[in-house]
């Protein structure tokens, strides 16, 4: 959260303990209203004391402390006077009570005479520690507390303070960022136990209002204990220690059967062999001779022309990590990551790397209402970082340094199942028999992808060598592993961090600056990354703190090599990267093989080589970015006259990067670009008796019309934004009676976001920075060795510029006026505009309430001792909804060859307003009894359209505060629910609401400048939670358990009917997720300078999507993946697994139990997963474990900590690797334990090596059998540390001095038997490199 | 709200975003709907499938699916394919929806506001021109007696991704098609052309020629003959072929690029299809009726596979690459419509003088150039409709719809023999139910109302 700009809903909770021996005395503080005037009237006959008393404190606005027990240990009394003063008020109303009281400052302590040790005396100093927790319970740290006479100090990560040595009647000052002041006295501080403070002079029925706009707050922020985590990432930061949230990769496989072209006049797999070899025969007979034909037919099988019927492709994106709370939130890619935001800015993706060493706070908010200000990005919860701000006060320096490093991670075949050399020949041998490669006895005229070991294998059937050349060079190949080469090419990840923060300043003036450098690089060939960052928080104080202005600047700038990853499993292993003399060894199996690129070569003799090298490919492409991010927040608050506050907000950015992508001459892309565009305008295309294969000849000479040379793309995004927020505030009461709240304000927000790209230069000069002419040709009939004819205008056509602007304005107004404390009349109007056209044409939303209140707990005639508050309102309101046309996202582009700009429609969204209005009518209850230990709220909302009926409202009970309650080791008890419930609607309010200004100045944190048009989900959330401390809370539980539904339309995601135009269309759907959440935390162990304490944090998260639409039954992992009714995003299904029969084939179970062998049919070429149905697939488990949590142990002694931490994740299951057993290789090493002969599959259930068969292949790697548990425990960090003492520092610079070390990925335990790492697993199966064993340096010092 | 009075102007000038720039808007304005009638995309809907099951097309020695499957008229031709004709056409369907119905209450920008009934129009016509594909592609030839009752299909005209519809009748399609043309002709903004030489935008010309050609495949030759002449009042201009060279040259200046039709005086409604592939194999039925020799249409069309000896369609060398492939209607297609119209109305010399005029650009002079004119009304028939097969080859469907609509014309119809490329041979019989292309299984689901075309095991 930024504590600067928010005090929205940030509260002061101070709990403090004295050391005076009072001990916990359970008191209430009563605010006052500010005033200054204080003459007071009371009438009682027969009144409880704490009547009296509160009506004393409303009417002198004197904070009034008193012991709850002790003062309802009196008998009723009686008081009349008349325009008396406070002192009097009191004496009348103490008068023969044994009660004696003390008037300090603006406080009066009631106390027992004999136990009121400080109240009147100034003899005696004291020494008082506190915590500042905001409303949420959670401890705020770099909050000042000062006196006049003593030096601020500044409470710590755990919000805890100590002042010594103070006068008990010094007046202190809270202050938080300069925003909110709390000013008490030191004793008033020292009696306090968690005692609910509102922001400076409000009174505390406006958290009430708040309340009431908020719709119901939830505790739903979870700060993270980041003591001790500076040496890390944000990610590392973040896995484990929240309840509930999940870092998920986000790299999935899908695959999908595509049945292939066939190259011979048949379709794909109808015929047999034979029958190939028939046609082959009938069309080429009179051309090829016995032997040629046999190679033909040979050379179509290997192509995938043949049997095989089908082939599948495969697709992997990679999204990175992204955090996922409580399971998944919505439908859709991307939907489930939380929001990212830092320092009040949002972040357009997870800053996964952001070092912590430059974060002064964490912190996770789920609560929906709390979330939904932030837009409909922020629905699956935010993470809100807040950068070292320092601790202002007096200038300090602090720096951090940090160096992490981990050894290369595991790319050995041993580790990923990759098969070895031998086992990869061995395999190829026997395919051999299957699939005789292209070619035909003239692999040196091929022009298609086979490997080494694959043409040695055609040319010894071919008899292009003898047995014995064969063998040798087998024998040669055998004996090659390019493993310790790729290994070579690994180098460690590395990453350090320099942070200096500056902080400083005096009453006027406080400043942070804080410096930033980090440099990290990963094992990726060339990778670096640098960032510069520098942060600035300037606040100033003038006319006498009247007028308060705030700066906040983040900038970083950054340059990258994106770097290449090589990747083991792309070559054969055999293949060598280079050789003893460092040359590069080629591959080609990209395009042409050695032999027909030799070939070739003698009528193109300008053609460059196809051979391919990833080292070479990697050396020479260069992937760089630069870019710098400006985020700049300007915040003012003057206090112009009495109550009068003129606030405003102004949020700039500016982002900007550049990519550069450059490609050397010599790499195989520029390589084949080059050859590509070597071109010819006639042709020839010469058939080579007896090999079935046609080189073309070209009969005019070759031209290159691409420059032989480096090619050079650069491409830049820009956005920038700003965002104005202004308004005055005015609060006043009058005649003590009279309070008046009003709020004008005024927002507007726009945005412009642009992305191009250039064209891309060929024959690239980086010195000049020049590319060379292209000769292009002046005939539109060129003729390429592979593409035919050539079309050029891939090479100049326009790239399009995607621009996107935003602008959207509001204006808001506020009444909020309460009488005698007792009635009270809210009301506020907000209203947005946003452009809907290039005409001068907006649409506007608007929303007023109005809201009438009775305390009817403060009127004379209520008197239901057990009743603390009982407060009615009722009201009404309005959102006008925006008239807008019907969604129709388009693209527009301007095509230059026409002169013309076109637009064209790809969606049709039907959620869209369109004016209507939406009329509510609230009910409002506010209650607390048994002296406000019950509390609870409701409120009921009656809508006239839409969701009609809403239910929000909470209830907390603070068992331990009630009077009957007399357990000894139980220190807290508390138990709290609260329903909220948001139409959409309302949500479009909520996000409006935070452009208002906040009364008595300021603007809340998030920036509800969103898309309204597109209305959010319908939310509604159920949570209870029970709160304990035990033994002087020595051990803490807070634990949860929540239920939420969302719904609403979800777009894009599900196919349409063609016929309507859109590929996809709009569909009601629900999500629900429940769940369970535990966060314990015990100090087993404190004393004596040794700690020990334990934390076990654990989720259960079980998620459904409701109202989805059916999948339809299609052979494809999507299927399989599809989100249905009833089942958590994120499941998967599989074919029955039934072994293998003895032929070697998968066999599936069908419907009815039987064993159906999965090979598609010789004559038709249809599969029998082709007929099968949804019937044939059975559930197989979620991929996102609903289990999660950590076990955290810290230990201290003295200087020295230790910290330890156990993740796990249980009940989830991921798919394993299953090899493809046909044409070409499998890389995996299951494939040594392949079906070979029949009475393997009773040892083995991977099939033996077949024709081409894709939906064999989709059955054998999408059965049950590929199903592994992928439950496990990971310990995930050990820390040791040691803060040096300051007595060693001692008149020494050096203030402060921490060292810690660190270990991540220490070990690992799962429970499937393959010992795979479930975190380091691609979803088709495929094992990815574990994160290797990681450590980490990092030295704080404090200057 | 005081202070909302005063910032109002403000506001307005704040919120009044350059829009027009925006890469990724909502059409609201004239502007915006106007823009959707500008591109290319909807010129180039890809037709080819349609020449498989037709008697120009041989089975491929290289064929891709479903191409192979339509050729020789498979049960279930698209297999687990995705179907691009039905799902492009009515993507533009949709698209013109929008244009015409949100066009009228669009917000006004500047001076674009007086192309409202330009756009609505251009966009009618644009609609036609898709439903009278998909009609002729999914349903039965129009017959008059049962086009009440045949299935057509989904007539929708309005926009939404969320709503299904039933398929209509053929004669709701073509009445549909008609209003549309006839709405468009009765716009007195719609010129005959659209300005600036765009030809992406269709103007009257278009109209009367998609209109002639409705007509036509109802059967109503009078109505057809009416539009026709009307078509080539306003155009009538023919390119010489005559200078053209034979392919595998350096630039054969075919026009067959969206935006060489811009320049081509022939064009009345500019398609092509983009990317066409090239693997496409003449029958021998269809070279048999060229002069091999002087026929440009023919010499400067295909080449000969040196490989396989086919004769392929030009832009096969060897390679997959693709080439264009124009889909139009032109001034040759509204003279042999007129030609068969003043034919069936036994005018034969009026028929046969259309051809010649035509011939004289396409051949090369020679004793057959000239059809005679002294023949009887049937054989000048004959003549006009094997001139049409000629002239017209590969245009978008042409072929496929003429033979369904022959096929019930008992002098006309024809059985279908082709060899499978597997030493068989499979015949379609004359008014086969395989002549109509079937939905994909994929199209059936996501509308449980489309009711599936019968196709029988050949």
């Amino acid at each position: 959260m930024n504590n600067f700009l928010s005090n929205d809903s940030i509260k002061l909770r101070l709990s403090a303990r004295s050391h005076l021996g009072i001990g916990l005395l359970l008191v209430l503080l009563l605010l006052s209203v500010a005033t200054f005037a204080q003459k007071i009237t009371l009438n009682y006959q027969h009144a409880p004391l704490e009547q009296v008393l509160r009506e004393i404190r409303k009417q002198s606005g004197y904070d009034i402390f008193f012991d709850q027990n002790l003062v309802n240990q009196q008998p009723p009394v009686a008081v009349k006077i008349s325009n008396a003063n406070v002192e009097e008020a009191m004496s009348s109303a103490l008068k023969g009570l044994q009660l004696s009281f003390a008037i300090n400052g603006r406080t009066i302590s009631i106390k027992k005479p004999d136990k009121a040790v400080a109240a009147t005396g100034k003899q005696q100093k004291i020494t008082i520690t506190g915590t500042v927790i905001d409303d949420n319970g959670l401890p705020l740290a770099g909050v000042s507390v000062s006196s006049a006479t003593l030096k601020p100090v500044y409470t710590d990560g755990e919000g805890k303070f100590t002042l010594k040595d103070i006068d008990p009647l010094a007046v202190v000052h809270i202050a938080y960022t300069g925003k909110i002041t709390v000013e008490r006295t030191a004793l008033s501080i020292s009696l306090m136990a968690e005692t609910l403070l509102e922001t400076g002079s409000i009174d505390l029925d406006q958290t009430i209002i708040q309340g009431q706009r908020m719709a119901g707050k939830a505790p739903g922020t979870f700060k993270l204990d980041i003591s001790h985590r500076k040496q890390q990432s944000v990610v590392q930061a973040l896995e484990g220690t929240v309840p509930g949230l999940v870092i998920k990769s986000q790299r999935t496989t899908t695959t999908q059967l595509i049945y292939t072209s066939d190259g011979f006049g048949v379709p794909a797999g109808r015929y047999t062999r034979e029958q190939l070899y028939n046609a082959a025969k009938a069309a080429l007979g009179a051309y090829l001779d016995e032997a040629g034909l046999q190679n033909y037919v040979n050379s179509l099988i290997n192509q995938g022309y043949s049997n095989g019927k089908t082939t599948s492709i495969t697709t992997i994106t990679n999204n990175g990590v992204i955090p996922e709370l409580r399971g998944a939130g919505g439908f859709g890619a991307g939907n489930n990551a939380m929001l990212i935001v830092i320092d009040g800015f949002i972040q357009d993706s997870f800053p996964a790397d952001y070092p912590m060493a430059n974060v002064l706070s964490l912190e996770v908010i789920r609560d929906p209402a709390e979330t939904i200000k932030w837009g409909p990005r922020a629905g699956n919860g935010v993470i809100i970082i807040t950068t070292n701000g320092g601790q202002p006060g007096k200038l300090q320096m602090n720096y951090t340094s940090t160096f992490n490093f981990s050894g290369a991670p595991d790319n050995s075949a041993k580790a990923l199942q990759r098969a070895s050399t031998t086992q990869i020949l061995d395999y190829e041998m026997e395919a051999y028999k299957f699939f005789p490669i292209a070619g035909a006895g003239r692999p040196d005229l091929v022009y298609g992808t086979s490997s080494v070991s694959q043409i040695l294998l055609e040319k010894r059937r071919a008899g292009l060598i003898t047995e014995a050349e064969f063998q040798s060079r087998w024998n040669l190949l055998s004996q090659l592993s390019n493993e310790d080469q790729y290994r070579e090419q690994q180098r460690g990840i590395f990453s350090q961090n320099q942070n200096l923060n500056l902080s400083g300043g005096n009453k006027y003036h406080r400043f942070s600056l804080n410096g930033n450098y980090n440099t990290s690089h990963t094992e990726a060939l060339e990778n670096s990354n640098r960032i510069w960052g520098l942060n600035l928080r300037e606040q100033v104080s003038l006319l006498k703190n009247k007028l308060q202005i705030g700066l906040q600047v983040n900038s970083s700038l950054n340059k990258g090599i994106a770097g290449t990853m090589l990747d083991p499993a792309e070559l054969q292993p055999y293949q060598m990267l280079y050789k003893a003399d460092g040359s590069y060894v080629y591959d080609y199996t990209k395009l042409f093989n050695q032999d027909a690129y030799t070939n070739l070569k003698t009528s193109y003799p300008g053609l460059q080589n196809y051979g391919y090298n990833p080292l070479e490919e990697a050396r020479g492409t260069r992937m760089s970015n630069k870019g710098h991010d400006l985020n700049t927040s300007l915040n003012v608050n003057w206090k112009l006259l009495d109550g009068l506050t003129w606030s405003t907000n102004l949020q700039y950015t500016d982002k900007k990067n550049n990519g550069e992508n450059l490609r050397q001459a010599n790499t195989y892309a520029a390589r084949e670009l080059y050859n590509n565009y070597y071109a010819v305008s006639s042709i020839k295309e010469a058939y080579f008796p007896g090999s079935g294969i046609f080189v073309p000849t070209p009969l005019t000479p070759p031209v290159a019309y691409l420059p032989l040379g480096d090619i050079f793309q650069a491409s830049q995004s820009t956005s920038n934004s700003t965002n104005l927020r202004t308004g005055i505030t005015y609060n006043k009461v009058f005649n003590q009676k009279h309070a008046l709240n009003v709020g004008l304000g005024f927002s507007a927000f726009k945005q412009l976001s642009r992305s191009s790209s250039d064209l891309p230069l060929y024959g690239y000069n980086s010195n000049t920075g020049l590319g060379t002419n292209l000769s292009l040709p002046n005939s539109n009939q060129i003729l390429s060795n592979v593409l035919g004819a050539i079309n050029f205008s891939p090479l100049i056509a326009p790239i399009p510029i995607n621009r996107k602007p935003e602008r959207n304005m509001s204006t808001n107004a506020s009444l909020d006026y309460t009488y005698d404390g007792r009635l009270g009349l809210q009301a506020f109007y907000n209203e947005s505009y946003m452009p809907i056209s290039s005409a001068d044409v907006y649409s506007s939303t608007r929303n007023y309430n109005a809201m009438a209140s009775w305390a009817l707990h403060k009127e004379s005639f209520f008197k239901f001792p057990l009743i603390s508050k009982l407060k009615l309102s009722a009201g009404f309101g309005e959102i006008k909804m925006a008239s807008l046309p019907v969604n129709l996202p388009a693209v527009r582009v301007f095509q230059p060859n026409w002169g013309t700009t076109s637009l064209v429609v790809n969606g049709y969204n039907p959620i869209r307003q369109n004016g209507e209005r939406i009329r509510n009518y609230d009910a409002l209850l506010d209650l607390g009894m048994f002296k406000d230990v019950l509390q609870g709220q409701l409120n009921y909302r009656y809508n006239s359209m839409g969701v009609k009926n809403q239910v929000s409202g909470r209830i907390s009970y603070h068992i331990s505060k009630a009077n009957y309650f007399n357990v000894p080791w139980v220190s807290n008890l508390m138990i709290e629910g609260f329903v909220s419930n948001i139409s959409p609607a309302q949500a479009l309010a909520q996000m409006m609401s935070t452009n208002s200004p906040l009364t008595g100045g300021g603007f809340s944190a998030a920036t509800g400048n969103f898309d309204l048009g597109s209305l959010p989900e319908h939310i509604k959330n159920r949570e209870i939670s029970l709160r304990f401390g035990l033994w002087k809370d020595r051990l803490t539980v807070d634990s949860r358990y929540y239920n939420r539904s969302s719904s609403g339309m979800s777009n894009g995601t599900f196919q349409s009917d063609l016929s309507t135009g859109f590929a996809q269309r709009s569909l009601y759907s629900r999500m629900d997720n429940k769940g369970f959440e535990l966060y314990l935390q015990g100090k087993i162990f404190q004393g004596d300078g040794f700690t020990w304490n334990s934390i076990i944090n654990a989720a259960y998260n079980l998620n459904q999507a409701k109202d989805v639409l059916k999948p339809i039954y299609d052979p494809t992992t999507n299927y399989l993946m599809a989100n249905r009714n009833g089942y958590a995003l994120g499941s998967l299904w599989s074919f029955r697994w039934a072994g293998l029969d003895n032929k070697g084939n998968p066999q599936v179970f069908d419907p009815n139990g039987n064993k159906v062998s999965i090979l598609s049919n010789q004559s038709t070429g249809i599969s029998p997963l082709t007929n099968a149905n949804e019937n044939w697939i059975e559930y197989s488990g979620r991929t996102t474990a609903p289990w999660s949590g950590a076990l955290i142990q810290e230990f201290g002694y003295k200087g020295f900590y230790a910290r330890a931490s156990l993740r796990f994740a249980l009940g989830h299951v991921m798919r394993t690797y299953r090899p493809i057993m046909q044409a070409g290789s499998d890389k995996s090493s299951l494939i040594e334990n392949r079906w070979r002969q029949p009475g393997d599959e009773a040892k083995t259930d991977i099939p033996g090596i077949i024709f081409l068969d894709a939906a064999r292949t989709f059955a054998a790697q999408n059965s049950s059998n590929s199903i592994a548990p992928a439950d496990f425990f990971r310990l995930n960090e050990i820390q040791l540390g040691y803060d040096v003492p300051a007595k060693w520092l001692t008149g020494k610079y050096v203030k402060s001095l921490n060292l810690a070390l660190n270990l991540q990925n220490v070990a690992l335990w799962t429970r499937n038997k393959l010992g795979i790492d479930p975190e380091a697993i691609m979803s088709n199966g495929k094992l990815l490199p574990r994160q290797p064993l990681r450590y980490g340096l990092a030295l704080f010092v404090g200057l | 709200m005081l202070m909302l009075a005063l910032a109002l102007p403000a506001c307005k000038k704040f919120l009044d975003i350059n829009r027009a720039s925006d890469t990724n808007p909502t059409p609201v304005t004239v502007d915006d709907f106007d823009q959707m009638l500008n591109t290319t995309g909807i010129c180039e809907t890809s037709f080819e499938l349609l020449r498989a099951p037709t008697d120009d097309a041989d089975v491929p020695k290289t064929p891709v699916e479903p191409y192979y499957g339509f050729a020789i008229w498979f049960v279930d031709p698209w297999q687990t394919r995705p179907d691009d004709i039905y799902g492009t056409c009515y993507k533009w369907i949709a698209q013109m929806n929008m244009v015409i119905n949100s066009m009228p209450t669009a917000l006004p920008t500047g001076q674009m506001n007086d192309r409202r009934a330009l756009a609505i129009a251009q966009a009618k016509i644009n609609r036609a021109y898709f439903y009278f594909q998909l009609v002729n592609i999914y349903g039965p030839a129009y017959q008059p007696a049962s086009a009440g009752t045949d299935l057509g299909v989904p007539l929708i005209l309005q926009v939404s991704s969320q709503v299904s519809y039933p398929r209509a009748s053929v004669e709701q399609v073509y009445q549909q098609i008609l209003t549309d043309l006839k709405d468009a002709l009765a716009t007195p903004e719609l010129p005959d052309f659209h300005p600036d030489k765009n030809v992406i935008r269709p103007g009257k010309a278009a109209a009367l020629a998609l209109l002639a050609r409705a007509y036509l495949y109802m059967g109503n030759y009078t109505q057809a003959e009416k539009a026709a002449s009307a078509a080539l009042a306003i155009r009538s201009s023919l390119l010489s072929y005559l200078n053209y060279k034979v392919p595998n040259s350096t630039n054969d200046g075919r026009m067959v690029t969206l935006l060489q039709q811009q320049l081509n005086s022939e064009v009345l409604l500019a398609r092509i299809s983009q990317a066409a592939d090239p693997r496409f194999v003449f029958s021998s039925d269809l070279v048999s009726i060229f002069d091999k020799t002087n026929d440009r249409r023919y010499t400067s069309s295909y080449i000969v596979s040196n490989r396989d000896g086919a004769i392929y369609l030009f832009g096969r060398v060897g390679s997959v690459a693709p080439i264009n492939q124009d889909n139009g209607i032109g001034v040759p297609e509204m003279m042999l419509t007129k030609a068969e119209c003043l034919a069936r109305a036994n005018d034969p010399v009026g028929a046969v003088n259309l051809l010649n005029t035509l011939r004289a650009t396409r051949i090369v002079s020679n004793p057959n150039l000239n059809l005679p004119t002294n023949v009887t009304a049937d054989q000048a028939l004959v003549m006009v409709l094997q001139e049409r097969r000629r002239e017209l080859m590969f245009k978008g469907g042409t072929r496929l719809f003429d033979l369904k609509r022959l096929n019930l014309d008992s002098r006309f119809k024809k059985d279908i023999r082709k060899a499978n490329g597997l030493g068989n041979f499979v015949t379609l019989p004359a008014g086969s139910p395989n002549y109509v292309f079937p939905f994909t299984r994929a199209s059936l689901i996501a509308n449980p109302l489309l009711v599936q075309n019968p196709r029988v095991q050949l």
